[in-house]
Formats: C-alpha cells, structure tokens, sequence
C-alpha cells in the first residue's frame, strides 16, 4: 500500500481537486483506492455526495479500527471508497496533543487499511500542525498542488526547511503544478524557474472550467468528462505519479 | 473489513428483468444505465483443475478474474490485452497468478465456454443522488449454443456504508418473488449443457463400473474402450502441441492397455491379443521421444534451483538445445499420428471393442470378480517377493524392476477397483502410491543421470559453449546423485510400511478367494 497525502500550506490551491481526481483515476486503473477527506471542510465528501456518520468524530477516527472501518463509504465508482471528513476534524490537533506518540499516531490509524487498499489518498488541511507532522510521517509520498508564483515558492522554501529540521525523508515530496494560467507571465516563469528539476512532475493542472465545474456536477473530473483537457490532464498526472511510487517504493 | 454483500437470484426471462426494473423505477429514484453486452469466457485446464478446487477462471472486458464457484472474486481481477491466457508463468505477476500456478502447474488454461451477456446496470440513488445500491439486471446467451433461451438473473450489489438500503431492496426482490440463487457455477454448467456437456467431462484418473458377475471379455473390453476414449481425447491436443498433459495422458493410457493385456491373460482371442501388443508397443515407441524430452523441460526450473549463476549459461544453451530437438520430435509424432498406419490401429481396435459375439462368452472362464481377485493377489505377491528381497547392497536395477512391478498392481487395482469397498480400495491405492513415489522418485533421478552422461559424451569438445554446458551438467550430475542416495536411504523404511501385516491382511479380506500372499 501507498500513502499519498495531498498537502499544501496554503489553501486555495486545487488541493480537493487533486485528491478527488487522483484517487478517481488510481480507482479507474483497477486499484482500490481510499479517499479520507481529513479538511474538517469537507469538500472531498461533497464531492462524492457522501456524509459522515453521525456518530463518527475525531476521536473514532484516531482511536481507528472498527469504528473508522464502519465509516468508510463506498463512491459511485469502481474500486473506490472514502472516508468522509466530519466537521469535529478541526479538532484533531488537540486530540492528538493528547496523546501518546503523537506524531506517529495517524500511521498507526491507518495501517490496519493496508490489506484492503493500493493505495491511500489524504486530502489535507492547509496549516503546518501537529496533523500535518503525522501525515508527513505516514506518507509514502506527498504531492503538493502548488500555483506557480513568488509567494507559493516561499512557503515551498519554508516546507522544504522544516522538513529538514524535523529529519523527515524530503524524497517523499513532489511538486505538481496547479490551477497554471499559462497567459500569466509570472506562471510562465516560475514554472521556466523549476524546470527539469528532481520532485518537480512534468504534467501540470491548467486553470479550466472544466474543474471549476465539478462543484456542480459533483463528480471527478476525469468521470464525466474524461475526453476533455482537465481530464486527459489527471490520467496523465496519474501515470507519472505511479511512476515516481513504483520507483521510490522498491 | 467485512466484505461487500452481493446477492444473486435467478428471473425466469427478460420480461422479468423488464418488470423488476419498472417495479424499482416506481418506488426508487433509479438511474438507468443503457444495456451492455460483452462476452464472457470460461476458462480451465482440460482437466479442470481449477474448477475441482472449487474455482472458477473467466474473462470478460480484457479482465481475468479467479472466483469461486458462487462467483464471488477470490483476487483482483488481471487486465490481459486481448490475448486468451494461456500458461500461468506467462501472466504478468500478481495475486492471481499465485493463485492459478500451483493449480494449473504446467496446465495451459483453455477456453472451455463462452456466453455473450447483456447487462443493465440500476443505480439506486438517495436524495443526495448518492449511488447507495447497485441492481444489474443479466441476459447470459451461450455462445454457438443450441438452446437460444437466454439465462436471466438478478445482482444486488452493496456499497460500503450504505448497508440498511441493501437490506431494504432485499427484501424488494423477495416481494417480487426471486426465490433460486444463481451463481456463477451454473451459469458454466447451463452453457455447457447446450453443448451437451458437463464440468470435469474429462478426468485423468481411470475409473469405468464393473460388475462382479460380468464375464470377464465384457469387463475387459469395457476397461479397453474407456482406455481408448481417453487416447481419442486427448489426440487434438497433441497435434496442437497445447501442453505437455495431453501426450502424458494418451500414454498412461497406451500403457495402461499394454498392462490389460499382459495381466488379463486369455480373455480376448490369442490372435487379437498379439496383434494389439505389438501395436500397442508401437504407439509407445512413437509417442515416447517427446514425452522423454518434455519431462526434462519441466524440469527447467528446477535445474535451475540447483545451480549457482555462473553455471546458469551453460544450462540455458542446454534446455535450448532441447527444445530445438524436441520440435523436431514433434513434429515426427504429428506425422505418426497422421499416418494411415495409426488411424488403422485406433479403428481396427475400436471396431473389436464394440462387438459384441456371444460365442466368447460361452466359453467357461470364471466371472470378472474372481479373475480380478486372482490378478491382483498374484500382483500383490510379486511386490512383496521382489521388495522383500532387496537389500542395501542389491543393485539399482532391482528398485527398476519393482518400479514396474509396482505399476502393474496399481493398473489391476484400478482396473478392479468398482468390484471392491471403495473405502478400503483408496486405503490400499495411497499405501501403493507412497511406495511408487519413492521408486518412481529413485528411477527419474537414474534416468535423468543416464540422460545428462550420454549428452556429455556427445558434446563436441573445444567450444566455449560446449565448455559451458560441460560445467552445467557436471554440476547438475553431482546433484542428481546425492539426491538419489538419499531416495535410496528412504526406500527400506517405505517398503517396510508397505509390506506391513496390517496391510497384508487388509489385501487378504478383499481377494482372499484366491490362494493366500506368501508371508
């Protein structure tokens, strides 16, 4: 199994767009696939139209186990389940800060999943928390949407020393373009600036309609219009994305 | 996790499909998907391997998936680009392939039924538009099949959470009256049917019914013809060379019916009895070269096992080197079988085995049972004699010969075994078959030492390729014999459990109208 969160600073960012449309194409390639919407938001879930349990919060989802497993939801589509966010995620800092290795906790709460799923997708909060700490912890692999502009490159920078600081392996971080107006000159030289470089993938998301749209068709992307751009854009991000797994996992 | 429930129920016909589909669209909020048709293709060894442990192997829209017999999918399915899957080493590797391997081992996996299958897919959605259930409504049509009423069934599918809808539309479709189950087992055995046919409609394990009181040419000629069947069957399969089995079953059977007609002494005509010994060794003689170089083929594996890599390359140009004579040999059986000279044989034989003359049952021989009796007590005997008078010091040559003595008890204790408690008959067949392991074990190993010197003495000298098959073979000839001591060392304590008094005993209750086995 392979843990790939989702994860960016900064919010606004075509985060949720990501997860939605990754995890879609990961399902569609014949991988079982799990989504958890960890965004107390909970834009991922609406996305798949599900809701949580009402008895489902923060603390059934760090305690793990039985009660996480009854809570996750099968999608519309093939080999794809999620795990829907609940509002009480806002909380989860604090429950963890509570708690015994507690920045190892989440990969413990997710292990147990191994058996059942290829691979895992975490749609992440935007903030650097004790969350985030965990998530960077049990990813095998984390994908940053990431506008190219001055500001993102600085809290790129910043990501990058923390990880430094905080001794976690920085192979696991990938950068992928998003939301890319390519009228922008600013777009057009940042992305020229990082070019070529190692953990910068190839394939990035352009600003589209199309993607704007899945609020109201509230479906992936790449499921009810797979022919389009937006949608030719995930398959192939997806392609590349397993590359990189395959390669960095063996 | 808890599994997806997933339900099944057979409808009488498409109209029913029709009427379950405007029975949900009222009270549900459906999205109707339009029908689509695919075909579906069951696949197995010609021995059915798969389906005798209960799987079931089939592919539809360049997916493979393995099943059980209800249908429930055992490992992730395998997208194959439209080839048919054929060896399991081929397949790329995956949970499946584990799976099918140690099954089919060197089986290739063939299309045994198609079906062409239509289905509608319902979605049951909640207010949110949520898929919260999923109905499919099937048409299965068998492919080139007599029958051209399709097969109509129902599938409620859970999605995970969403357990309670489930329930609910459960208990929908018993209203609307689908008692029958359908699983994917008889799916196969309806589509077979038209072809009038069944699963395992083909077995390599012999068994025909006697009748004690039968005379003996009519038991004999029913042990021959079923012999002869399996030969037939199996022949397409040898020309078109699609694995190894076939030509392996086609000549236990030849040497089963050699063996017939050794120890089933003065039952068919003197005259008809010649004759076909000499035709049977024959077919022996043809079939055997391939047969001798296939066994080594599938040994490759584990001669490579027994290797360190540098040895490796000389191997290799080895096993090529066999298979560039063993298409020559083939290609030499396909002519055997083709000729007129064997066509004749199979028609003359076939055509004695179905007469039925009343004037060689007139003559006053004992009936089968007692015949049976006397064969098995006299092949029994001849096993404990010669066994019990090999030593550590006999030669190898004596554990050759009670190999083939060995054999020829277990063919008459086949033959015979309708005519005996079933029970005690499968007792008495695993105590042979540990002693045959061994001694069959002990014979490879010789045979294969035999083999390997003679190439080595045929390799021209000087190349640095023969120079590498020189050190390959060296290597696997040292193995070979420290393997076959060890076999060797086994023998006494195998023999041993088989000449128990227990097992003398149990041989004397089931064919003691005969005289008694030597102690």
């Amino acid at each position: 199994m392979a843990i790939i969160a989702v994860y960016n600073i900064k919010g606004g960012v075509g985060k949720t767009a990501t997860s939605v449309n990754l995890s879609y194409m990961s399902a569609a390639t014949g991988n079982n696939t799990l989504l958890c919407d960890l965004d107390p938001q909970g834009s991922s879930s609406y996305y798949f139209r599900v809701k949580s349990k009402k008895k489902f919060s923060a603390d059934h989802f760090l305690e793990g186990g039985n009660s996480l497993e009854r809570s996750i939801r099968g999608t519309d589509y093939e080999h794809l389940d999620i795990l829907p966010a609940d509002f009480s995620y806002r909380n989860l800092d604090i429950a963890l800060n509570h708690m015994k290795k507690s920045r190892k906790r989440l990969e413990r709460v997710l292990d147990p999943l191994t058996a059942e799923y290829r691979h895992v997708f975490l749609d992440c909060p935007p903030n650097i928390t004790l969350l985030s700490e965990n998530i960077f912890y049990a990813a095998d692999m984390i994908l940053i949407p990431f506008i190219p502009t001055t500001l993102s490159m600085l809290s790129f920078t910043k990501l990058l020393e923390f990880f430094k600081e905080s001794g976690i392996d920085r192979r696991k971080l990938f950068v992928v373009f998003s939301m890319v107006e390519q009228k922008k000159t600013i777009h057009q030289d940042t992305m020229q600036h990082f070019k070529g470089r190692k953990r910068i993938l190839n394939t990035f998301i352009p600003y589209v309609t199309d993607i704007e749209k899945m609020g109201i068709y509230r479906q992936p992307v790449p499921a009810y219009r797979p022919d389009s751009k937006a949608g030719q854009t995930y398959a192939e991000l997806w392609r590349e994305i397993e590359e990189n797994l395959l390669s960095h996992l063996d | 996790m808890k599994p997806l429930a997933r339900l099944s129920r057979q409808l009488p016909d498409s109209s029913a499909l029709q009427e379950l589909a405007d029975e949900l669209e009222k009270k549900y909020t459906v999205q109707d998907a339009l029908p689509q048709t695919t075909s579906l293709n069951f696949y197995d060894s010609f021995d059915w391997r798969l389906y005798a442990k209960g799987f079931l192997c089939f592919e539809q829209n360049d997916r493979l998936s393995l099943a059980d017999l209800i249908g429930r999918e055992l490992v992730p399915a395998l997208s194959i680009s439209g080839e048919a899957p054929g060896f399991s080493q081929h397949l790329p590797d995956s949970a499946l392939k584990q799976q099918l391997a140690p099954v089919l081992e060197m089986r290739t996996l063939l299309l045994q039924s198609s079906f062409s299958q239509t289905t509608r897919q319902l979605r049951i959605l909640n207010k949110d538009e949520k898929t919260v259930a999923t109905v499919v409504l099937s048409e299965l049509r068998v492919e080139n099949g007599e029958i051209d009423q399709p097969i109509c069934s129902v599938q409620l599918h859970e999605v995970r959470g969403y357990e309670k809808w489930f329930q609910r539309l459960e208990r929908e479709l018993e209203e609307f009256g689908t008692p029958l189950p359908c699983t994917r087992e008889q799916d196969l055995k309806t589509a077979l049917a038209a072809k009038g046919r069944t699963p395992q409609d083909y077995s390599s394990k012999f068994s025909v019914a006697l009748k004690p009181d039968m005379a003996p040419l009519v038991a004999a000629k029913t042990i021959y013809r079923d012999l002869l069947g399996t030969m037939r069957e199996n022949e397409q399969g040898i020309l078109d060379d699609l694995d190894s089995e076939f030509l392996h079953d086609f000549r236990v059977a030849i040497r089963r019916t050699r063996s017939g007609l050794d120890m089933i002494k003065k039952v068919l005509e003197p005259k008809i009895s010649a004759r076909f010994k000499e035709e049977f060794r024959f077919l022996g003689k043809i079939t055997g070269p391939v047969r001798d170089l296939d066994v080594y083929l599938l040994m490759e594996e584990d001669y490579k096992s027994k290797l360190p890599d540098h040895l490796q390359k000389g191997l290799h140009y080895f096993f090529e080197d066999l298979a560039e004579q063993r298409k020559k040999e083939q290609e030499k059986l396909v002519q055997g079988l083709q000729s007129s000279q064997y066509k004749t044989i199979i028609k003359d034989w076939g055509k004695y085995l179905r007469q039925k003359k009343k004037t060689e049952v007139a003559k006053k021989t004992p009936a089968i049972g007692k015949l049976a009796n006397k064969i098995i007590c006299k092949r029994f005997e001849r096993v404990l004699r010669d066994g019990r008078a090999i030593t550590a010091d006999s030669p190898d040559e004596s554990l050759h010969r009670l190999r083939i003595q060995g054999k020829k008890l277990r063919y008459c204790l086949e033959f015979f075994n309708s005519l005996y408690p079933a029970k005690e008959m499968k007792r008495l067949i695993k105590q042979l078959k540990e002693l045959q392991n061994n001694l069959g074990l002990f014979n490879d190993l010789s045979v294969q030492q035999d083999m390997l010197n003679s190439y080595l003495a045929g390799l021209k000298p000087g190349s640095g390729k023969a120079k590498k098959m020189g050190a390959a073979i060296g290597g696997l000839l040292t193995n070979l014999y420290h393997e076959q001591q060890q076999v060797r060392a086994e023998f006494e304590a195998t023999f041993h459990s088989f000449s128990s008094q227990e097992n003398i005993s149990l041989y004397e209750k089931l064919f003691s109208s005969a005289q008694k086995p030597s102690q």
